[in-house]
């Protein structure tokens, strides 16, 4: 049945949704076999990752759209790996509620071959009283997507002295909310200790300075023009 | 690369198998892999692999000389080809030079 072609088309479905949705962080499992819509499931996953590359990178180098927001992957294990802990960000994230995984081990959640790693390294992280490592997991979500992330796992003694305890984490980043809402959007604040410290700018002024700091950085080579000259150009004033 | 030990030679790469090539592969295999190939010949077996070497290949554009094959033979003759065009132009160059 996972390998049926319905199946698979049902999962391409569901990716392509994530990705009109603007999620980009949700991947396809590829399969064994070598057919068409197993060629449409590696394209896809390399085209979802080449848009999600460049999403983070404009993030950090471009100031228009700075990564407001940090959606935390968070799972707290008891030492023999079963969930005692769900963040909502993680629910939302696996699609699935709180009540469904606490109590589960946690490899219930990853895909074979993170399953493989996860048995492999935290037996040994567990020797020790306190250890910390980065595992790459892929989590699979209860509509079959994987989410493939280097995750932060540490193994700690619990202050109670009744054993130990596993914290796995990660973060994604998205654009979000980039600023407050309602009039908080419309409205910059310049200096304190003025009498009318708030400058109201519409978003036509602030698309003028975003063009003019554009045109800025594209010009590095030439002189900057005269605020006259600016202003005729870019509709400053 | 290690098997190289910095000599550049022309890759024969058999990926009719692979059936997933994160990014971070892909980006070192451009950059850091591909420091001391001369051509590159990818061996596929469509439609999988075939989708995977266009992919790397659109996204990856390189100046040496790269082509897919489904067979052994044509891959290896066209590696033979390149490698002679490699020398005439670095002959040429150097000629220049």
């Amino acid at each position: 049945m996972p390998n049926s072609d319905d199946f698979r088309i049902k999962r391409i479905h569901g990716m392509l949704l994530e990705m009109a949705r603007g999620n980009f962080f949700y991947s396809l499992e590829p399969s064994e076999e070598n057919d068409n819509i197993s060629s449409l499931i590696v394209m896809l996953n390399m085209v979802n990752e080449e848009i999600r590359a460049s999403f983070v990178h404009q993030g950090f180098a471009n100031a228009h759209h700075t990564p407001q927001c940090i959606i935390q992957l968070s799972l707290l294990m008891a030492s023999n790996g079963s969930i005692v802990m769900v963040s909502n960000s993680t629910c939302s994230l696996l699609s699935c509620l709180p009540k469904d995984i606490i109590g589960k081990p946690v490899t219930k959640l990853m895909s074979d071959m993170s399953q493989k790693k996860w048995d492999k390294k935290v037996p040994k992280l567990l020797r020790k009283s306190r250890a910390e490592t980065v595992l790459q997991l892929e989590f699979k979500t209860s509509e079959g997507l994987l989410l493939s992330k280097s995750c932060n796992v540490s193994v700690f003694q619990t202050l109670d002295g009744t054993g130990q305890k596993i914290l796995l984490d990660t973060v994604f980043f998205t654009k979000g909310e980039p600023f407050g809402k309602g009039m908080m959007k419309n409205t910059l604040m310049v200096t304190k200790g003025t009498k009318d410290h708030k400058v109201p700018m519409s978003q036509g002024d602030i698309q003028i300075i975003r063009d003019v700091h554009d045109m800025i950085i594209n010009n590095l080579e030439k002189d900057l023009p005269k605020l006259k000259e600016l202003a005729l150009q870019m509709g400053t004033n | 690369m290690m098997l190289q030990n910095g000599k550049e030679m022309s890759v024969l790469c058999d990926i009719r198998e692979v059936r997933k090539v994160d990014k971070p592969a892909r980006d070192y295999f451009a950059l850091e892999g591909s420091l001391w190939i001369k051509a590159l010949a990818f061996l596929i077996d469509p439609p999988v692999t075939d989708v995977i070497s266009s992919f790397y290949l659109g996204t990856h554009p390189s100046k040496m000389p790269t082509r897919s094959f489904t067979d052994r033979t044509k891959a290896l003759a066209f590696l033979e080809t390149a490698m002679i065009l490699v020398a005439l132009l670095w002959i040429g160059d150097f000629a220049d030079f």
